[in-house]
Formats: C-alpha cells, structure tokens, sequence
C-alpha cells in the first residue's frame, strides 16, 4: 500500500505526546525534575494535537468528521476519544500541578497519565488489526505502536530535561526511562518483525536499519550511557530522541509498505 | 437475516467482461473504477492437468463484513435487506474499510472522494429487476437472491450442486455470502488469487 | 503527445461550418454534436425498443432503452432463443459506440494532402455527385473494373450489398479481407462436398450447429477445432455451449488450439496443436478412424461416393460410358464383389450390392480405386506418431481425443473455426474435417453439426446480382481464374487486385470505395498500402468513425450508420430477430442506402449500366432497392408482416422448435424423382468424400461461374488440377527449418472486440489497452522476454510490438496476438502508428503461395522473433484508463434520416 504520511504522523507524533506526558505524570511521584514538568506536558499536549490534526488530513470529507462521533465503535471514534481523554488527562495534570494541588491528586493523574499513554499508543496499532491484512494481523503490531512511542516520549522527556538543566539524578532517571522505552521498542519491533515477516521481506534494510537501530539500538546506547554520564547529557537524549523518532516513524511506514493484503481482487492502491 | 448475493456458475462463465461493462453502464463508473471485475485465474499446474478459469468478482457481502464494523462513521451499513452499502453522504473518505475488505473490491470513486462499491444494483432490484450484470450474462452464469431463500434463483443454482462444488473466496471469518460454482470439469479451486496488475486480466494463486 | 498535435486538435472546434476545416482523431466532443449537458438529467419517459445488436456477427436481441430520443441503456432481451437475454461487453458497450465523441457525423473531403488528416464537411448532395462522377469519368475512361469495392466483417456491415454495388457499377473487383481468409473456405468445401450453403458448414460462431442451442439434443461431445466460442461469438455459440455442457448428462468437448483458451479449459482434451498444420492432424484422425473401424460403414456405402470408381485418367468418378457398361456419362460405377465385376449406380443404391469401399478394381482396362481407397492412400503415413511429431503433440492425448469423437455410444461433431480459413491450406483442411464428420455419419441426424433445418421466411443478406456482369467483365476479375473457389461469392483476389493497383498488371485500377473500419488492421502484410494508395486516383471511405485508413488513404469519408440506427431482419433458429434503428444522429447513413444513392446519381448522370441494376430482368433475380421502403421489404421476403409490425413484436417465430428442426432432410421425398429421396445437393445427390467437384470447379469454375450471357460459364483451367483430398503441406515459413524466425505465430478473438473495431471504446480499452503477446514461460527466458514487458515482434515484413504475458497457456515455440491498432495516434504527427504500433497484421504475409482453390495467403503459422522493446513510441499509446476519457460519449439528440424512407 502507498504510505499514508497523515496516518504515520499522527501516530508517531500523539504517541510520543502522550509518553511525555506520561513522563511528566510520573515525576508526581520523584520530583525530580521540576523546571521540565510543564513544559513537557504542553509540548505533549501540542504533539497529540498536532497528530491529531495530520490524522484528519488524511481524510476527503473532514466536514463530515462529526459523523464519527455519532457511531461509536473502535478504531477512528475510540483514537479519538482516548485522544481527546489524554489531553483532557494532560491539561488536568497541567492546571493542579500550576495550582500546586495535592500530591496525591498529582499521583493519581500521572498514574492515569502512564495508562492513557500506553493504552491510546496501543490503540492507534490496533486498531490496523484486521483479518484482511495479512502483515498487520498481529498483536504485535500495536505492541511496536506503544514501543515505538514510549521510547520517543522517554527520550523527549530525556531531552527536555536536559534542556532544563535538570540535576544529575533527574537526568539519570530520564535516561532510564529512555533504556526502558527503547527496549520495548527494540523487544516489540523485533517481536513484529518475525511475527509479520519484514524482517527478512523486502523492507528488510528499513527494519534493521531504520525500526531497530535506529529506534531501538540508538537510543537503548545512548540511555545506558547516560545513566552514568549525566554531564553533557544533552547530546546523548538528543540522538535517542531523534533515533527513536526516526524508529518509530519508520516502523510505521514499514507497516503500509510491507502490508499484505489476504487479496486485492480490484488492484487498487489505498 | 436475508443473505441477498451474487452466485457465480463458473462452470458456465465464459469470462467475456460483459458483467463488468454492465455494471459500469448501470452505475455510470468512471474509467479506472470499478465495482465488479473479470480475473483469469490460472493456469495451474502442467499439462495435461491444468486448470484455468474466469473468476468474476465483487462485493462479497460477507456476513460478517469487515467494512461494516471498522467503517467510523456508519457510511458502510447493512441495509434492512441485509446488503452491505455504503452512504456515501456519511462517507469521510478514510479508507479503513478498503483496508478491512479481505477481498479488495471496494472501489474509491475520486471525484466525490468516497468509497463505493456493488449495490447488488438496489435500485434495481427494489423494483423487481435483476442486478445489470445477472440480467445480461451472456452464459447465464449469474445468479442473484437471498441464499436463505431456497427459491430464490441464487438458492436453486446452488441447489443443483455437491457441497464440495461450491466454493467461497478464502474466509478469514468474515463469511463472505457470494457462493462459487465449480466442478471437476474445470479443475481445481483456487480460494486465495492475486490478480498480475494492470493491464492484464490474468491472476495466479497465491501459495499458503 | 506533441505540441503540433495538440495545436491540430484545436481545428475541431470550427468544424461546425460548413466547409472548415477539420482533423479527425481523438478529439473530446467538439461542436458538432449538439450536446445539450441538461438533457440527459431531465426525467422523460423511457421507452424500451426491441433491436438488435451488431457490435459482431452474432446479432444478439437486446433492449434498447430511449429516453428523450437517447439511449440511455442496453440490457438483453430474453426472448432470443440463441442469445436468451445475454449480451456481451461489445453489446453492452454500444452506446459509447453510437455518441462516440469522433463519430464520422458529415460526409468530408480531404483537403491537403493524403496523411495530413485534413478535411472539410461538405453536403451529401456534393458528395453524391462527386463520387458519381467519378466512377462514370474512371468507366468512362478505363473500363469500370479499374474501380474496385471492398467491404469488411467489422462494423455494422452488410456483405451482398456491397457485392450488388459492384455489379450495379460494373465492376467485378469486390473483395472483402475475410472471404478467402474467413468462412468462404469451410463454406465452400461445404457446398461442393456436402452440397449444402451457407448455413450448412462446419462452422459455429459463423452462426451453424443449430441443433446445439437446443439442450436435448443428443450430442454428447464436440471437437471444438481452433474455435474458441467464447469469445468469437459469446451470447449466442457460448451461451450454447454452457448450456450444452450443463446440463446434467453434460458435454465431453476436446479442444484443438495452440492456446489454452477458457473453453480448452473445460475440455476433457485440449491439443496444443502446432499452427499451420491441422491438415497433417486430421489426415492422422482420417488415418486413425479407417485403421479402427471407427467409421460408420453403412452409412458410408449409402450415403457418400467412396464406393464409387473413379477414372484414373481423367481422375473424376468413372462413368457409365467409360466403363464400357450401358448407361451415360452421368451415371457412376461401383465394384459388385458377388459378381466381381463393376456395376452402374442405381440411384440411390444398389440392393443387394456389398460395394467394397477400399480397393482398386480392372474396369475397362483400367486400374480403377474407389473414392475411399484413394482417402486411405491419402492418409497412409499419417500414423499417431507422426502426427504428434508434425503437430507438436503427444500421441497419446490425441487418441484420448479420438476416442471421444469416435465414442460409439455417443454423438460427436467437429466445430471447425477460421484458423483453417487464414493459410494456405484452407480448402484442405475444410475438405478433410467434412471428411471426418463423413465418415462418421455425422450427417443431420439429432446431435450432429450438419444441419439443414428449416429456412427462415425472412433474409438477413439480400444476395447479389452477379448475372448482370458480362462476359467480359467477369473475365477481368483479378485472379479468379487461378483462384476458382472465390466465385462462390462474386468476389475478386485481393493481392490480384492490389498488384493491378500497384503495378497496373493485368491493368491499372484507378479508384477504390471502401466500407469497413480499418483496412490497414485487418488485411494480410498491411503495409503493402503505403505503396499501392499512392498509384490510386481517388479513394472513399464509409464508416462509422475515422481510421488509419481516413487519413492516410481516403479523400472522401461517408458517414454510416451504427447499429442503433439500423434496420435488418434476422434468422435465429426457428425466430426472426428484428434490428430497428432506435435513433438516428448527425447525417449518418446506412451502408445500403448510400450505395443505392450512388448508383441512382451514376444513372442521372448518364452511367448507362447503372439503370440495369433496379430491372428484374437484367438482375434475372431481385434488383437493388432504391430506398429504405423497398429494402426492408426484400428483407421481410416472405414474412407477412408490415415492418412496423414485425419491429413492435420483436422477435417473432415463425415455427415451433419441432417444425424448424428438420432432420436428415436428404432422405425426404424428391419432388422431382418421386418414390426416391432427395440426396444431397452435390452432382452424385452422395456425399464426396472424394470431393471430384473440387477437381471440376479447378478445371471450368463450375458450379459458381456464371455471367450475364451464360449459367455456367466455362471458365478457362487453373494452373494445377484443385486436390480432391485432403493433403498437407508445410507451411512456406516454418519453424522446422527457420533459424532466424524462430517462433510460430497465431492470432486468435477476444471476447470484447471485433475484427478491427471498438478499440476507441472507453470501456472496452480499459479492460484490455493493448495487446497481449502470449508466449511460453521457456521461450521467455530464452528470448529475455519478462512477463508485463513491451516487446518487438518481427517477422519478415515488418516490426510491431505487444505486451507480454508469460504463461503456460500457450504451446512451446508458439506466440500469440490478436489484431490491435491505436485511434489515439491518428491525430499525431505520424498517424501511420496507428496501424502500425500494435498491429500483428504488419507481419502477416500476402505473397505466395496462397491456397489454390481461394488464394488464401498467410494470416497464422508464419515465423517471427520477438525481443523486448522501449520503444519511444510506445510511450504515446494509451494503456491507463484514465486516458480514454476523450473518448467517453457525447449523446445529442436524434436528427431526420437523410434520404427518404420512400413509401
């Protein structure tokens, strides 16, 4: 199938959103990076938008878009709404932590922050679950979605604060976020690869080189160093955020270019 | 529910492309679209035993259809009768259920950007008239009705046949309706095709 | 496209003048069609008119659907009993053919030179004029045959028409390209050897088999040898076949075809067979079924000549007179071996006579064979093996093969199909099938191929007038002294005509009237007309719309009429189809009418043979009609309906199923012999199986030489005695000894196009834009070829490309490709492309040696080479859909015929 950029964009970029986010929600619980909580969850908040906005590019008749809130059912109306959940989550978290709510109110919204984030990035690959498309039809699709995004919103956070200046142990933790990130998105993309069989098709050189090194090894490299390097961390979260960026939009250009449709009776591209 | 479909008699299609032509005509299809379509399946295997057939194809009207559940906005719908149609007036032009279809035979209409497909020629058949592409088969190898109709042309062609001669594109559970007939005289079925690109009609097999 | 091309394109939008000019092509709608955008949306009544389509020859009952004068919509008619409702995409298609935007819509002559595709719209009454007085100032000059006529099967054509302008003109130089290539030869061999015309013959998409469209008939297997129904004639000879093998006892069918085509598919057998030699395969099954005893004995000895003696001396049946036994030079002789001696015929058997059917026999003097043992010399060598080694077969697929036409318990019959018509060997192979079907008593019983059922009361072809040619002028026809069999329809030898064109050998033609779609498409080494058209003074053209034809060779086009605005009466079965012109545009005119309208004006203008041609007398059959009023009552014949009644019912039967379907008429009451049966139609009232009537048709044109002072008319021998038998002949290019030209190449319908038409219609290109070339996955890859590739084919006269299609549907060592050209390229910078781009019949041959009976030259099994191609032109065909949408069709609304209906 021809690669639908709208489609990657959106997902690429809200997932990562909603991973910073999540980030942001669970420094509630550390309080370690103080100076980078807000301006996370605005550029997180910005991100989903943004997606959310390329999403509807991809559509002839967005002034009919209305008619997908009057038929609820998964795919686009459940995207949307956790979508729309997550930023309604994110600008709550945004306006207590502002108004310096309680610390269990900050916990509880990070808590549900982190889940909004893994479900709503997992949502977006799911909903490509389809018995008519052969190289899609695996859990581990949407598994390589929420890899995929949770290693570029760990490394933005990683970024952020090292933007921010951040102490060394804020820095040290962002960078473990960032290990754990892109090991699940190195374990999922891997895991879709044998599943769907890119890895040895004919997107092979995008998978290893775009999905897992640049996706997965990149940043996994960079987050082990910077978990002791804490000076100078700048360039390091840049390149994992750069690299899983890269990993995770290639991953899923990966998917429409390898797609394999159970048959394509008519020939004719989508 | 009524299962209204088209059944195909391939033991008595010729493979003329006068059902596609049909159709175009009825519906006014623009060039490169279509909503129904004549493969050349074939040939398989070596001589003397080959098999090689016309496999005209369409919506399927799956039971389950696919295009129906993923379609956002309810423009792909089960009529009262049971088809599978699409509104084009609620159509936002996402694709998901050309994605969804298992067969690939919806079609994009690209001046009203919306996704279109067979009507089973509704407007026709609402007023007791058989689809285009069944009134005119030049091998009357087309046969329309609901297959819970034992009298329905549909029901009465199948009847005629062992269960092991009618066939049904591969189904990866989403029942499709439209019903395939084939004997021994033409060879084996081949439930999974892929069509060799255009121009050409031919298709071949896919191997599992 | 180039910007010259683009800036000539733009002349179509003044042609609405009178007198503008213009350049035909591939232009969108341009001002001459009144088109009015709204009407089409406006909610008048629909009205459905029975008719009749003639996108092919097989004449479907559709229903026409006129909204406001338009048709908006064709669907089938159901009470056809051949085509029962079913029309194909051709049919269905017939509306982008009437409002194609490039119909030819006024008469126009070229202005500028021939190839520069300018023109300017003059009136029918200048047109008329023009064109009389031409042919009066060329008769008048050169004698009338330096005129010569052609016409064509494609495009709403009526055959004996053109044939009656000719003699009405006076000129014996009318050929069409199908005749000796397309059904004269199985026709022919027929009428000689079976005595039976033009529905009586082996073959079935020409519209024969009639018993095979009703179900219980007891057929129970059918050789389908090179025919393909399915394609050639798909709702009628198809549809039959889908019945036929439906039902529940079914049909075993073998099919005999270099290709694997959708009906070989369903074949219990399928014979890849080599192209160019079904004469060495039917001498192998001749062989096959005499060494088994497969052959029906009785019916044999009864019913054909091969007891019969034949003379070796004068190698025709030995007579009474020359056997010494009392009786006259028309009775035949046959061997008694009771009393071992020969006896005379006793028409229509001899009681009591075992009359050997192989042997040779002292008569007279003379070591006498009988007709069958000269058959079973004739086939001697031909032993499975062999057969299989000539033929590129297996030995023991085509005994499977035999076995099922031979099956006793069943009813066989062979559908012979045009491969046999377009090579040298067409007669032949005609002959030997007829044989075939001899032998095995496949002679109108139920279930056979021949037929003769009852003739319907109404006529599809009018006939033709040949008896008001002279001596002389029926002497003049180029190369039918040679070429004998073409007699049998008045028509003339086309490479003859053409070297009379070219190099004025045996005298120079001067003009050319043409109505068919493109000859250059259609005829055998095409190219030759680049250098034949320039010799040519004057050259008109009727058709429907503009061709590579119109411009590189016309100065005159005659805008004719489409099916949807025609009138024709036509047989089906025990029905009669109506065709009834739903709608009429522009100034179209019907082929008929145009040539009657020439000949009126060739009169008033002084032309003294033409008068001849509306008198009885001088016809000494019907005259040609005047108008449309008179022509649709010749065509109603008998029918005792008004036109508009019998259109108002539609299709109307004119018998039950039981009436109509007469079998073994042969054994019916002579009238003129009562007490004894009728025969069949040959000299001998026997089947000839040694076909002695091939010998004398070779030696004096007999039975079908005839001219306005006598009937016969003895003409003067061939160069060579016509064969009597079946024999075969390696083809003059052949892949057994061609280093060169490796590969053999046959040509073969395709289920959306006739002969050279339709290939400007929208929804019939986008299924198959260009040709495909089939060839074998291993000759492929010796050749680099890849599957979806253009390639070159070339043979030895020329270059042409097609797209490949690698696939195991196609014997080894053979490519295949139907006819094609490319209308987008007449209005190009090189408008020869057209033709020339994609057209397989670049590479055909028309050279020697041709069939001797009929002059058939070389259209299959010839050698060509093929490699991949990039081509620059290529890039200028049109292969995506969205490129035909110039094409899509600009309806307008219906004018006034243009000459007066004329009651």
């Amino acid at each position: 199938m021809e690669i639908q950029w709208s489609l990657v964009l959106f997902t690429a970029l809200s997932g990562a959103g909603a991973w910073l986010v999540a980030c942001a929600g669970l420094d509630a619980f550390r309080g370690l990076a103080r100076k980078t909580v807000v301006p996370a969850v605005i550029c997180g908040i910005a991100l989903i938008i943004v997606g959310g906005i390329a999403s509807a590019t991809h559509l002839s008749h967005v002034d009919r878009i209305m008619a997908v809130l009057a038929h609820p059912a998964p795919g686009i109306f459940l995207e949307a709404l956790l979508l729309g959940i997550d930023v309604v989550v994110a600008a709550a978290f945004l306006v207590l932590y502002k108004r310096e709510a309680s610390a269990g109110a900050l916990k509880v919204l990070g808590v549900v922050a982190v889940a909004m984030a893994a479900i709503f990035s997992y949502s977006c690959g799911s909903s490509y679950m389809m018995a008519s498309q052969l190289a899609w039809n695996t859990v581990a699709l949407p598994l390589g979605y929420l890899g995929g995004a949770m290693a570029s919103g760990t490394a933005l956070w990683y970024v952020l604060c090292a933007v921010r200046r951040e102490e060394a142990q804020a820095l040290s933790f962002a960078a473990l976020e960032t290990l754990v990130g892109s090991v699940a998105a190195l374990v999922t993309a891997l895991v879709y690869g044998a599943a769907s069989g890119v890895m040895g098709g004919d997107a092979s050189v995008l998978f290893w080189l775009g999905v897992v090194i640049c996706g997965g090894v990149a940043p996994l490299a960079c987050a082990v160093t910077g978990l002791k390097k804490t000076e100078g961390a700048l360039p390091l979260a840049v390149v994992a955020a750069a690299g899983a960026l890269i990993g995770s939009v290639a991953y899923r250009v990966l998917m429409w270019t390898a797609s394999v449709a159970l048959m394509s009776l008519f020939g004719v591209g989508i | 529910m009524a299962r209204n479909c088209i059944v195909v008699n391939l033991d008595r299609c010729t493979g003329c492309f006068g059902c596609e032509v049909a159709c175009k005509m009825e519906n006014g299809v623009a060039l490169g679209e279509r909503w129904s379509k004549v493969l050349t399946v074939g040939p398989v295997g070596e001589y003397p035993d080959m098999t090689r057939y016309a496999l005209p194809t369409m919506c399927q009207q799956c039971e389950n259809a696919p295009c129906v559940s993923v379609c956002p906005t309810g423009a792909s719908y089960r009529d009262e009768d049971g088809v599978v149609l699409v509104d084009k007036e609620k159509c936002i032009g996402c694709k998901y259920c050309m994605m969804a279809c298992p067969y690939g035979v919806r079609s994009w209409n690209a001046a009203e950007k919306c996704v279109e497909k067979c009507t089973l020629c509704g407007h026709l058949t609402s007023q007791d008239k058989l689809p285009a592409c069944v009134k005119s088969c030049a091998a009357g190898a087309r046969f329309y009705g609901d297959l819970d109709d034992p009298n329905s042309d549909a029901s009465k062609e199948l009847a005629k046949y062992d269960a092991a001669e009618i066939h049904t594109l591969q189904d990866v559970g989403n029942a499709p309706a439209t019903r395939y007939i084939m004997t021994s005289m033409i060879g084996q079925w081949q439930e999974r095709v892929e069509p060799k690109g255009h121009p050409h009609t031919a298709a071949s097999p896919v191997a599992e | 496209m180039s910007q010259a091309t683009l800036t000539r394109r733009g002349f179509l939008k003044s042609s609405a003048a009178m007198g503008a000019v213009a350049a035909l092509g591939i232009s969108a709608a341009d001002s001459l069609t009144a088109v009015d955008p709204a009407h089409a949306d406006e909610a008048g009544e629909v009205k459905i008119i029975k008719t009749s389509c003639r996108a092919c020859i097989a004449s479907c009952a559709v229903l026409a659907h006129v909204r406001d004068g338009r048709v908006v919509k064709i669907e089938g008619n159901p009470e056809s009993p051949m085509s029962q409702g079913g029309v194909c995409a051709k049919g269905l298609a017939g509306i982008q053919a009437l409002y194609h935007p490039n119909r030819n819509k006024y008469p126009m002559r070229r202005v500028g030179e021939r190839g520069t595709n300018q023109w300017e719209r003059i009136s029918w009454a200048d047109a008329l004029t023009e064109v009389a007085t031409k042919i009066n100032e060329v008769s008048d000059k050169y004698g009338s045959e330096a005129i010569s006529v052609s016409t064509g099967g494609g495009g709403n054509p009526h055959f004996s028409n053109v044939k009656r302008f000719g003699e009405a003109i006076n000129t014996p130089n009318v050929w069409e390209p199908g005749c000796s290539q397309c059904y004269l030869p199985r026709m022919g061999a027929s009428l000689l050897a079976y005595g039976a015309g033009k529905p009586n013959n082996l073959s079935f998409s020409d519209s024969n088999g009639w018993d095979y469209y009703y179900t219980d008939s007891p057929v129970t297997s059918l050789v389908l040898w090179g025919t393909d129904p399915s394609n050639s004639s798909v709702a009628t000879g198809g549809r039959a076949l889908a019945e036929l093998r439906n039902r529940p006892e079914g049909l075993r069918t073998v099919v005999i075809d270099p290709r694997y085509t959708l009906d070989a598919a369903k074949a219990e057998v399928w014979l890849p067979i080599r192209p160019g030699t079904d004469a060495a395969l039917l001498l192998t099954w001749t062989r096959w079924i005499l060494e088994n005893e497969k052959y029906d004995e009785e019916f044999c000895r009864t019913w054909t000549n091969m007891p019969y003696l034949i003379n070796p001396e004068t190698r025709l049946t030995l007579k009474a007179t020359e056997a010494g036994l009392p009786g006259t030079d028309e009775d035949y002789v046959i061997w008694d071996p009771a009393s071992n001696a020969p006896v005379v015929v006793t028409y229509p058997f001899n009681e009591g006579v075992a009359a050997p059917l192989f042997g040779t026999f002292e008569v007279n003097g003379m070591q006498c064979p009988t007709g069958g043992q000269l058959l079973k010399e004739s086939c001697e060598e031909w032993t499975l093996e062999k057969g299989a080694e000539i033929c590129w077969l297996d030995a023991g697929q085509i005994e499977r093969a035999l076995e099922i036409y031979t099956d006793p318990n069943g009813q066989s019959g062979i559908m012979q199909g045009v491969c046999i018509d377009q090579y040298v060997q067409s007669q032949q192979c005609a002959l030997g099938a007829l044989n075939l079907e001899f032998l095995m008593g496949n002679v109108e019983k139920p279930g056979t191929m021949l037929q003769k059922f009852a003739p319907a009361p109404c006529k599809d072809q009018l006939g033709n007038t040949p008896r008001l040619l002279s001596k002389e002028k029926v002497m003049k026809r180029c190369g039918t002294i040679e070429h004998k069999g073409i007699l049998c329809w008045d028509m003339a030898h086309i490479p003859s005509v053409f070297k009379a064109m070219k190099d004025g050998d045996p005298y120079q033609i001067h003009m050319w009237i043409e109505r068919s779609g493109n000859k250059h498409v259609v005829l055998g080494n095409s190219s030759c007309l680049d250098e034949i058209v320039p010799k040519l003074d004057y050259v008109v053209q009727c058709f429907m719309y503009p061709t590579a034809f119109s411009v590189l060779c016309a100065d005159l086009l005659l805008p004719t009429t489409e099916w949807l605005e025609t009138n024709l009466t036509i047989p089906q079965l025990n029905t009669i189809v109506m065709r009834q012109a739903v709608t009429h545009l522009f100034e179209t005119v019907e082929e008929g009418i145009i040539w009657t309208q020439i000949v009126q004006k060739c009169a008033e203008l002084g032309n003294e043979h033409c008068p001849k041609a509306f008198d009885e007398a001088a016809c000494m059959t019907t005259p040609f009609y005047k108008n449309e009023y008179e022509k649709q009552k010749q065509h109603l014949n008998k029918l005792e309906m008004s036109w508009e009644d019998a259109c108002e019912q539609g299709v109307i039967q004119w018998a039950t199923p039981e009436e109509y379907r007469t079998y073994q008429t042969y054994l019916a009451d002579d009238p003129e012999n009562p007490g004894k049966p009728k025969g069949f139609g040959t000299p001998s009232k026997k089947l000839e199986v040694y076909c002695e009537s091939n010998i004398i048709l070779g030696r004096t044109g007999a039975p079908w030489s005839q001219c306005a002072e006598e009937a016969p008319l003895v003409l003067p021998p061939a160069s060579a005695d016509y064969e009597p038998l079946c024999y075969y002949q390696e083809p003059a290019e052949s892949p057994l000894t061609d280093t060169e030209y490796p590969l053999v190449l046959t040509e073969g319908r395709l289920p959306m196009y006739h002969h050279g038409t339709l290939r400007n219609i929208p929804y019939l290109r986008e299924i198959y834009p260009v040709p495909e070339m089939w060839i074998h996955p291993a000759d492929a890859e010796k050749y680099g070829i890849a599957d979806g590739q253009w390639v070159n084919i070339e043979s030895r006269r020329g270059k042409t490309h097609g797209m490949a299609h690698v696939t195991t549907a196609i014997a080894k060592g053979v490519v295949y490709q139907e006819r094609f050209w490319a209308p987008e390229l007449l209005d190009s910078d090189d408008p020869a492309q057209a033709y020339k781009v994609m057209n397989i019949n670049v590479l055909t041959k028309n050279d020697p040696p041709y069939n001797p009976e009929y002059g058939t030259y070389t259209l299959r099994g010839f050698q060509v080479k093929v490699s991949p191609s990039d081509d620059e032109i290529l890039d200028s065909v049109w292969v995506r859909p969205e490129q035909f949408q110039p094409w899509m069709p600009a309806p307008s609304d219906a004018t006034e015929d243009v000459f007066d209906y004329g009651a």
